[in-house]
Parts: structure tokens; sequence; C-alpha cells
């Protein structure tokens, strides 16, 4: 979405919501309905027509009513709305007699859960005023009807080699496009079908679009001080076992951070890692990526390469070494172990008992 | 100080793929042997498609044209040489066409794949014909092809298989139903030989295959008989496509690891997960589904095998430095 | 010995056969975008596990009221809906009262319970005709399906992420969709097993 609100108008909301910023094809988000249900024309338009309203309906909502409410219980309610919606229309639907809910399947009511809703409320819907949450919401509901259309007829075209149920050939030319695999190679490369177009046509945004890649970086800064406050073992010290192990207990005792009494437990491991909030994350699944070798440790935690894979083929046993040097090193090592790598590499003889 | 000098291997060395090529001639002589032109017509057009997809996804997806390293023609020559003779020559061009167009260019071309492109390209076809894929013409009915029953389809089927329902001969030379390439054991262990002198390090892959392959079907026999589990062996071995992609599929360099436990083990982990396949699969021929897991689970168990042995390498090595400076210590003070 | 072994056949077909990500596509953008950050790969899941178990324990149950059972298929999904927001609601506010966790985790905690891969096992096990114990076995699957996932795409992304000779238009999220299109097919393979049969 563009980056401030005094940017905003109902024609940049509209193009950043169906292209730009397109729900499925640029955030990842509401892949379910795309990828396993728009295996044919018309469910993908009932699909479209169910997500569009839905949208409008609970982001409007959203943006009017339910500002006041906390983040976690306004999910909830997002849900119980679509249901309410979703629901009734499955039963009238049913009752009417169309062969349609039952070939959407359970993915009709799944509906109600697609994450799209839930994000485009919070991360737009409650920020903003009802008149461009409505626009919002209609051009994320144009950006994923798309997507989902576009699927669907070719999903539908290909794989059963039929067009909303008329036969276009007579035979299916590739079956298994029907299938979730096929979802997801229809996806990828109408994903780089819509890059390329951004890049070429409407390249003044296309600075959203890079694949960036976030330096990595370093590890908690409090983290180093503490490093720099453990005692070393130094050359004039006699290193027996004993004296390794004391002085890994010292630091040890040193590097772990004060925690409060009765906070040690698993349900306070799963409350730290997992507070960070999913409603603000990044707009692009680039983003997203990029934040990858942050995550995995940054500098100290490579991520895993081809050549982290290989050695050379030249028979030079070092080349072994070198890849055992790149070896990703937990951040829970032992301290001693820490010390040596340390130790090893300035000294430029570790690699001989590392393979 | 002496200058290193930069090996490019991938510039200056023979295209391992040249050098597959080249060994699936012998397969492409027995297919002709046994099944006449078809079977050569289909890989010529499967060769093409690679070769013309190549060239089309290099012009549309703006990358780089590698068609010198003749992993195009490979995958076209593999994938044709394990499709029956009289299989569909459109679909098996759509089948090079995506393992090349879907599989290959889109992730930066041959050696940057995470996924076998011939795996995929077939596992690709299985989903979409299935029926096509696994019925196999007899040999030589004089008056064309008829439907006949391969050895995995006996096994899936649980048929009850006993040692002189088929004739040993006959599978060792390929008198058997099956993909055109695949049946003959003599010339893919042919293959293997030649392998052995052109990419000795390519094999152990092959190796941990075969020996996982070999340990399941000795464990958990498909066959009732009296030496059910070396009928087993015998039968499981020389059914389907396993052979063949023990020297030609489990071996691409672009995929493997390259240490010599690690390959062993990524071998073995394929040929498990393409035994699973066949015992618990939709299809009587799973390898090539074990090949794509195998692509897809290696990078994460690789990291942990690395991750483990740096460790222990370490523990070992302060150790042995603590030893030591303890010596040295006990020795200062005793001169002390 | 019979239920543990159908719930671990449950679980299995969850994991492997039909895994709800690859197979079903349920889930999957979360899926996709958790696989980036692994250090929330155990607690995410162990959530997703929790909520599907405790979902498709209750909905099995409500199966058997004869007012319930033989309604028609929206008022079903109307109902799991209403149990699963229900049960969401609950276990926030439980968590509230006992450990008072920010407004961040309890956000999480809601993409956890509200998504379409936690939603589809009450229903899925309601069309397979599953009983208490497969229930369960489903449930803890599904969390073990999504921990597989995770690791799996994580591992794509990664060398994605170091892969610098991917084509400019396939940069990013393009090759993403591939790989996972990859990781589809790959378990497809076990998809439609006699053995489940």
């Amino acid at each position: 979405m563009p980056d401030s609100k005094k940017e905003l108008s109902p024609s940049k909301v509209l193009l950043f919501g169906t292209i730009i910023k397109n729900p499925i094809l640029v955030q990842v988000i509401g892949l379910c309905p795309a990828v396993a249900a728009s295996s044919s024309l018309t469910v993908a338009l009932l699909l479209s027509f169910v997500t569009t309203v839905l949208l409008i309906i609970c982001e409007v909502f959203a943006s009017a009513v339910l500002k006041p409410l906390s983040s976690w219980f306004r999910v909830a309610v997002y849900m119980i709305m679509g249901l309410l919606f979703i629901c009734p229309l499955m039963y009238i639907l049913d009752e009417a007699g169309f062969a349609v809910v039952n070939n959407a399947g359970i993915y009709l009511p799944l509906m109600a859960a697609n994450s799209v809703v839930a994000l485009r409320c919070e991360k737009f819907a409650v920020k903003r005023n009802a008149f461009l949450s409505f626009y919002d919401a209609l051009a994320t509901g144009v950006g994923v009807s798309a997507v989902l259309i576009l699927s669907g007829f070719v999903r539908e075209l290909l794989g059963s080699g039929t067009v909303a149920g008329r036969a276009v050939f007579d035979f299916a030319p590739l079956p298994a496009l029907t299938m979730p695999f096929g979802g997801f190679v229809v996806l990828g490369f109408s994903a780089a079908i819509l890059k390329w177009f951004i890049s070429a046509f409407l390249s003044e945004y296309s600075h959203d679009m890079p694949f960036k890649i976030k330096k990595a970086q370093k590890r908690r800064p409090q983290r180093v001080e503490e490093k720099a406050a453990r005692p070393v073992l130094t050359a004039e010290k006699a290193v027996t076992p004993a004296a390794i192990k004391a002085e890994a207990s010292d630091t040890a005792k040193a590097v772990i951070p004060d925690i409060p009494k009765g906070r040690e437990s698993f349900a306070d491991v799963l409350y730290n890692s997992m507070s960070a909030d999913m409603f603000t994350a990044e707009d692009s699944f680039d983003d997203i990526l990029a934040g990858i070798s942050a995550e995995s440790g940054g500098a100290d935690n490579p991520p895993v390469t081809r050549e982290d894979f290989s050695v050379s083929t030249d028979g030079n046993g070092d080349a072994p070494r070198e890849e055992a040097e790149r070896v990703i090193i937990p951040v829970d090592l032992d301290l001693v172990e820490e010390q040596e790598i340390s130790r090893a590499i300035a000294s430029g003889d570790e690699g001989g008992s590392a393979d | 100080m002496a200058v290193k000098t930069v090996i490019k291997p991938d510039r200056q060395e023979r295209s391992f793929y040249f050098d597959m090529l080249a060994i699936l001639v012998l397969p492409a002589v027995m297919a002709w042997y046994y099944y006449g032109g078809a079977a050569l017509r289909l890989v010529a057009i499967c060769m093409l498609t690679g070769t013309l997809s190549e060239t089309a996804g290099a012009f549309f997806m703006r990358c780089p044209r590698c068609l010198r390293d003749c992993n195009s023609l490979f995958i076209g020559a593999a994938t044709a040489l394990m499709l029956p003779a009289d299989f569909p020559p459109l679909a098996a061009a759509a089948g090079v066409a995506f393992a090349v167009l879907a599989v290959k260019m889109p992730f930066g071309g041959t050696d940057f794949s995470p996924f076998t492109p011939v795996a995929a390209g077939y596992s690709f076809m299985c989903l979409c014909w299935p029926d096509k894929i696994f019925s196999y013409p007899v040999l030589d009915t004089g008056t064309g092809y008829v439907k006949g029953s391969s050895l995995a389809n006996m096994l899936s089927v649980n048929t009850s298989i006993r040692p002189n329902t088929i004739n040993v001969f006959d599978i060792l030379t390929g008198s058997v139903p099956g993909a055109a390439g695949v049946t003959c054991i003599i010339v893919l262990l042919g293959s293997a030989v030649c392998l052995a002198f052109v990419r000795r390090r390519a094999l152990i892959n092959s190796a941990g295959f075969v020996a996982a392959c070999a340990v399941m079907a000795l464990l958990f026999p498909r066959v009732y008989s009296e030496n059910a589990r070396l009928v087993s062996l015998l039968m499981e071995l020389c059914s389907g496509l396993l052979m063949f992609s023990a020297v030609f599929i489990v071996t691409d360099p672009a995929t493997s690891p390259e240490r010599p436990l690690h390959r062993f083990i990524y071998g073995a982990f394929a040929g498990a997960v393409c035994m699973l396949l066949r015992y618990f699969g939709k299809f009587e021929e799973g390898v090539f589904f074990a090949v794509l897991m195998a692509n897809a689970a290696w990078p994460p168990l690789q990291e942990r095998l690395l991750r483990r042995e740096k460790k222990r390498a370490l523990r070992k090595k302060v150790k042995q430095r603590a030893r030591a400076s303890s010596a040295r210590g006990r020795e200062a003070a005793e001169n002390a | 010995m019979s239920g543990f072994f159908n719930m671990i056949q449950a679980a299995l077909f969850t994991i492997f056969v039909q895994n709800l990500v690859f197979n079903g596509g349920y889930g999957s953008s979360e899926a996709i975008r958790m696989s980036a950050k692994p250090k929330r790969f155990l607690p995410f899941s162990i959530m997703i596990a929790y909520f599907s178990t405790v979902t498709a324990v209750i909905c099995r149950a409500l199966d058997n009221i004869k007012e319930i059972g033989k309604q028609n298929e929206a008022v079903h999904s109307a109902v799991f809906g209403v149990v699963l927001v229900l049960i969401y609601i609950a276990t926030a506010l439980l968590l509230k009262i006992t450990l008072a966790p920010n407004k961040k985790f309890l956000s999480t905690l809601g993409i956890s319970a509200v998504n379409t891969l936690v939603y589809a096992v009450p229903l899925i096990n309601r069309r397979a005709g599953y009983g208490y114990i497969e229930s369960i076995g489903t449930g803890i699957g599904s969390g073990f399906a999504f921990i597989v996932a995770l690791l799996l795409i994580n591992a794509g992304l990664r060398m994605l992420e170091s892969n610098k000779n991917i084509p400019r238009p396939f940069k990013g999220t393009p090759a993403m969709f591939l790989y996972v299109a990859m990781l589809s097919l790959a378990f497809a393979g076990f998809a439609g097993s006699p053995l489940f049969a």
C-alpha cells in the first residue's frame, strides 16, 4: 500500500490493491482458494464474488465499528461475519440446486477463514476511514478475483479441456493442472508476468518489487557486549579440561540474561518466540524473503547455498575444510567451542580436523 | 608467493551431461533393437523439444542460453527412454517442455535448479497420463503393439510371483514389457561401468540408492514363494525405472551433494522413499517422486549433518588441545 | 491398541498422503509467510495442532447430536466455524488471565487459529466419517504436516535467496511459487495411496 496516509487517494488505492500489491501474487495471502479451489471457471467466479463482497463488508464494518476493540478479538469477529455471509448464501444456493456449491466443496465455507480478509482489515481498515476502506476492499477484491478467474480459466482449459463446463478440446491437454500443484505453477508464471508488466509499464512503482536482500544482521548488541565481558582463556593459563569447564560455567552464567522468576516455562518460550505482529508484517512477500537472513542468524548463520554443498573437484583436500568453515554455527554452541573457533580462525589452522 | 589459478570447472571441463548423453546411446540402441524406429523417433522428438524449449525460455525469461552443456538434450533423451515406445509424442514433448521451462529455466539454468528436471518432468507426466505412462507394449508381436504387464505392475498388484513366472534371462536382457530404454539390465550395468570410468564420484549416489532399495526389498518382500526374499530382490531391482534412475537420474550433479558420505546418504534416502512409494504410493513406480522428495529434503538434512560434524570435530580438537596443554603444564611444573 | 493404530494412520494420512498444505492447499499462505521466520516454526505448529485437535474433537461430539447431524453442509460449516471461534476466544482469554501476553502475541494466536487449515480439519473429518480417535490423529497430523511444510519451504527460500542466477522476472515470489509447486508435485506421489483407501 502507499507509504503515507497523505498520498492515499481512491485511484492510488485501486492501483496498488489490484496490481502493485496484488494480494495473491505479491503479498502471498489468501492462496488456498487460488491454489486448490479455482480449478474451474465457475467455482473461481463464485469464490471471487464471495471474497469481494466479504472484503467490502468486513473492511467497512471494521473501519466504522470495530476500531475500539482489541486486535485479537477483531479476528474472531471477522470470521463470524464471514460465516454469517457465506453459510446462508451456501444454504440458498444449495436449496436452489446450483451445482457450483458442490463443485466448490469445503472451499466455499473456508472463505470465512481466509487470511486476506483478516489481514486487509487489520492492516488497512482499522487505521483508515470507511471511505478509503471501501476502496481498498474493492481493489483487493478485484485483485484477488482477477487472479482467481485467470487461474480458473487456464486450469480448466488446460486441465479439463473445457471453459465453464463447455468443451473446447476433445481431450484434457494437461490434467495435472487441476491439482493444487497446477495452481502453484499457474500462480508462479502469473506472478512472473505481473512482475514483468510492472517493470515495463509501471516502472515508477517497480522499486517496490525488486528482490531485496537485507544485509545480514549482526548478533544482538547486548550479546556483543556480553561477549566482550567474557573471560578469555589466555595463553598463560594452563588449559586443562577442568579449567575449561570451570571457565565455561562462569561465562555461561555471565551470558545468560536475567530471567524473571517464574517465566522460564515452556509457555514463556512460546510467548517470546511468537510475540511478533503478523498484522504489521511486510506488504510484499519479497520483504519477507529479505528477512530470512536476519531470522536465520545473519552473518553468523548464512543461508544454505549450493556452494555450501560443494567442494572442489580438483582433488585438493582443503576444499572440504573450507566448506566446513561455512557451516552454520548455532548460537547455543558451547562457549569453549566458540572460543576455539575464533582462535583457530585467527591462527589459520582450523581446517585440519574439520573434515 | 604462488598466484592461485581460479579453475572454473563448468567452463573448462567437459560437461557432465555430455558424458551422460554419450552413455545414453547404449540404452537407446537397445530401445531401437526391441521397439524399432518408434522408440528412436520419440527420443528425437524429445531432444528437439528440449532444445527448442531452452531457446524459447532463454528468449522470454531473459536468461542466458546454455545449450552447450547438453542438459536439454539429456533431459529429452532420458525422458524419452523412460517412456513406453508407443507413448503419444505430443505428451512426451509436453513433459520435456515442462521440465525445461518450469523446473530448469526459472531457477537459473542447469546448475541452479533445486530439483532434477527429468524427475519433475516424468512426475508431471505421471499425474497427467497415469494410464498411458504405465501401459507398456509387448515386444515383437508382428502386428503392432499389444499391452503387457510389466514387472513393477505385477509387484504392485501383489500377484503371486514365483521364480518360474518369468525367466531370469529375459529379465536381464530386457525381454519383458517395460519402458523403451530401461528394461535391459545388462545394458544398464554396462552404462554404470562406463560412468565409473568418466564420473566415478557420481556412482556413489547410485550405490546408496541401490543399497537402500535392496535392503528394503529383502526386508519387506512383495513376492510369495519359497525364496521370497531373493526373488523379491531381483524383481524389485530389475523392475520399473529403478536401475535406469540409479545410473542416470540420482547422479544429477546439480542436485546431489559433493562429499562421498553425503552422496551415499542422499542416494539411500531417495532409495528408501522410492521403495516406500512403491509399497504405499498410488503408482507402480515412484522413483521420480522419491528423487523430488530427496531434492527437497536434502538441504535441511545436510545442514544438520554438517552442523553435527562441525561440532564433533571441534569437541575433538578442544579435547586434544586441553590434553596437550595439561601435559605442557605438568612438564613446566616438574621443571620448576 | 487398534485405536492407537487408527490415530497414527489418520495422522500419517494427513502428513503424507493428503498433506494439507501441499496436496490440499489449506493454510498455504500461512505456511509460506511463516516459513521465512524459522524461530516461530514450533510454537506456531503447536498452536495449529492444538486448535485443530480441540476443534475436531468438539465438532465430532456435536455431530453425534441428532439435530445437528442431520443438517446439511451449510449448517455444519456454520456450527464448526462458531466452535473454532469460541475455542479461540476461550484460549485467548485463558492465556490473558494466566500469562498476560501482549497484543502481538494474541494477534499471532489469532492467525494460528483462524485459518483455512484449522477450519478444514473438522470439515474433512466429517466428510471422511472419522471417529474421535481419527479426529485426534488428524488434528495432531495437521500440526506435523504444517511443520514439515515449513521446514521444506524454508530450506527452499534460503536456497532461492542465495541464488543470484534466477532470471529477473522470476526473482522472489514467482520462483517461490514454482518451488512450492515442485514440493506439491513430490507429495502427489503419495496421494491416493491404496493403503488408506
